[in-house]
């Protein structure tokens, strides 16, 4: 979505854009097609404002955000909703205006004061797959597609960004990329963890790619994750039980049915937020409790018989139920098994309101760009949104900044050095696959980069990622010479990003000594005063250097004593004097 | 494990740069509770690396690793696999290679 937006919005100011994705657009490449959560607009009730919806993002990032961003980009919000309606994408409405009030479908986000996400109707992020394709063509826009193209490097000179090098999967040559300016809109690094709720081929090859070629990257110890079935196969990686939970008052136990919530939080037990119920889950898996595939079980055979009935008939026709009933699930008596599973990563590029990268021509947009928009934990419903408002400011930037500017020159040295670097998985006789290792080290990251977070369990961790990096990754080897097609070839290059990512993040999570939003330590159980910072990584001659850099408190700071907990209020320090749009109840 | 367990998976094999005429590969694999896109997986990684075919979501989303099982087009992600599976491109596209097509061009 957000890459998307920026072609079209750089297209609209007269630049030549070219757009790669590693699949094909609209179906495996991307994220927004597998989007499940709402679109959230500040702005459809009367009393909501930008300052409150910034508040709250604020509030529910631990007061890490960078408010700049966080105030830039919401800004644009309103505006892209009503894009949407225009492009044709089907909302809760009531009238010409989003839905004021709650309504079937509508929830206010874990966190907001006032404003329900506004859901799509029907299939979800399935809709945004119709229109964009649909926007795309009858703008007639000179939008060049490249679909099964793997980007496996950015090519640098000096301190800028002039290109990129992949791989056309289709016809297994490498395509060298001039550009004047280059987005960034990859996606995160979900394919770091075994059970995503995501598309599992995000492997955080722009991550990898914007560390590789020197620019700063901040925020890599903040991974949202949410609870999830992992049994029957069938719905893997479903919500369904998180929705179970919610609309059937399932219950969880353990493998030794004991309902663990109540260690938890015993006055809501099941019913708790996302990221507790998350955290009982893993610390269950983490004690050997866990159900028979590693999970938990979610049951509903407690309800009635007559209450069981009559939710079977209003499910009966959803999409993931209905896979269930087919592999033979009768509520009153069988379980599902439910793990916890990452959803969205927030650590980033470090960009700033312009969705400058620190290298010149390079911008980054959506997941793969943090600037700490999301601070420690995100806001429900907002990741779309964001991806919007940052796709048309990075448009119309990168067309402004390549106006009278010439075609940059390469270094063809550096090309045919990446070249030769892709090329040996496939020129080695023997070695590793990556089959045979990318399981288990799903398994490691699952166990210790998860939450209750330690020093020995990262200590542990990362000398596990350096014998990967020494022994794995240089005799990493396909057995398939071809390069046409070639998955496992592809599957490799990714490996090599996910290692990379994992270091990130354990360095971040070991440096991190507090617990503060998704970022929980067994070791340092509560929020520290010291710690309203945000941390920082480069990579550098093969090393990857770290610093800190205090959060600004511009717009809104702590309440006196507070720690950054999302349950204490903000106290206001300064108005936001920047562009903003129309709130949508004033009509569309 | 008996040989009962097995499933017969009949493989459509075709790369228009290099063959004139499809072929089908045929391997013996377990199939019980998993589905065709787990049993695809599984060959790939195991038996022969060679084949293309598409597989990303994995929950029936993003719609691209549609194709023929005995003749009926499913995705693979989502179909339970059975024990004899005949498993063909979608018949509507181009093939680029094996199970591999082109959505943006139709027959």
């Amino acid at each position: 979505m957000a890459g998307f937006r920026a072609a079209l919005e750089a297209s609209d100011l007269g630049a030549k854009v070219v757009m790669t994705t590693k699949g094909l657009w609209g179906k495996d490449a991307g994220a927004t097609w597998m989007a499940h959560d709402g679109y959230q607009c500040w702005g459809i009730h009367p009393d909501d404002s930008l300052d409150l919806a910034a508040e709250d993002t604020i509030r529910c990032g631990w007061f890490l955000n960078n408010q700049e961003n966080v105030y830039t980009f919401l800004a644009h919000v309103p505006n892209t909703g009503r894009e949407l309606l225009k492009w044709g994408a089907r909302y809760n409405m009531a009238g010409s205006l989003f839905a004021p009030t709650w309504q079937l479908g509508q929830s206010i986000p874990e966190g907001r004061s006032i404003t329900p996400a506004t859901w799509p109707r029907g299939e979800l992020g399935y809709q945004y797959s119709r229109i964009f394709p649909r926007v795309l063509m009858l703008k007639k826009k000179k939008i060049k597609i490249m679909e099964d193209l793997f980007t496996v490097d950015l090519l640098t000179m000096g301190d800028a960004v002039v290109g990129a090098i992949g791989i056309d999967m289709r016809s297994g040559r490498f395509k060298v990329f001039k550009a004047k300016a280059t987005i960034l809109a990859t996606g995160g690094y979900q394919g770091l963890y075994k059970v995503s709720t995501a598309n599992a081929n995000l492997t955080g090859d722009g991550h990898a790619m914007a560390l590789r070629a020197g620019v700063d990257m901040m925020d890599f110890e903040f991974n949202q994750t949410l609870p999830s079935a992992i049994w029957p196969p069938e719905i893997a990686g479903s919500l369904l039980p998180f929705c179970m939970i919610m609309e059937w008052d399932a219950r969880m136990y353990n493998g030794q049915q004991e309902r663990f919530m109540s260690k938890w939080d015993p006055a809501k037990m099941e019913r708790s937020t996302r990221s507790l119920i998350s955290r009982g889950i893993f610390h269950e898996i983490k004690e050997g409790k866990a159900s028979s595939h590693g999970g938990v079980f979610v049951s509903v055979s407690h309800q009635s018989k007559s209450f069981l009935d009559e939710k079977i008939g209003e499910w009966e026709r959803t999409r993931d139920f209905a896979k269930l009933r087919r592999v033979g699930f009768d509520p009153g008596k069988d379980a599902i098994e439910t793990g916890y599973s990452i959803h969205y990563c927030q650590g980033g590029c470090s960009i700033n309101p312009r969705c400058e990268t620190d290298k010149e021509g390079l911008y980054a947009i959506g997941e793969v760009a943090s600037g700490s928009k999301d601070g420690g934990d995100r806001m429900m419903s907002n990741a779309l949104p964001y991806c919007m408002a940052m796709g048309i400011i990075a448009g119309r930037e990168a067309a402004q900044f390549i106006k009278n500017r010439k075609t940059p020159e390469i270094d063809l040295n550096q090309v045919e050095e990446l070249r030769r670097t892709s090329l040996q998985p496939l020129q080695r006789q023997n070695g590793i696959r990556v089959y045979e290792v990318k399981s288990i080290f799903q398994d490691l990251m699952q166990m210790e980069i998860g939450y209750g977070r330690t020093e020995e369990g990262l200590r542990l961790a990362l000398n596990e990622i350096e014998r990967y990096k020494q022994e794995i990754l240089p005799n990493l080897y396909v057995s398939n010479e071809q390069k046409r097609f070639n998955q496992e070839w592809i599957n490799a290059l990714e490996f090599r990003n996910l290692v990379l990512m994992a270091e990130c993040l354990i360095r971040n999570a070991r440096m991190r000594t507090e617990s503060r939003g998704l970022h929980d330590r067994w070791d340092y159980p509560e929020p520290d005063s010291n710690w309203f910072n945000n941390i920082h990584l480069r990579l550098q001659d093969g090393q990857l250097s770290q610093w800190t850099t205090p959060v600004e408190f511009t717009y809104w700071k702590p309440e006196e004593g507070s720690l950054g907990e999302p349950r204490h209020k903000g106290v206001k320090v300064k108005d936001y004097e920047g562009w903003r749009a129309e709130p949508l109840h004033k009509g569309i | 494990m008996t040989t009962d367990d097995l499933a017969t998976v009949e493989l459509f094999r075709f790369d228009p740069n290099v063959d004139s005429e499809p072929r089908y590969c045929s391997f013996r694999v377990s199939y019980k509770s998993y589905t065709v896109m787990n049993v695809l997986s599984y060959i790939y990684e195991n038996l022969d690396n060679t084949f293309g075919f598409r597989w990303a979501c994995g929950k029936g989303f993003c719609r691209c690793c549609v194709l023929c099982v005995n003749g009926k087009p499913v995705l693979a992600c989502m179909e339970p696999a059975t024990e004899y599976m005949k498993i063909e491109p979608h018949p509507k596209y181009q093939v680029l290679k094996d199970l591999l097509i082109d959505f943006d061009r139709v027959k």
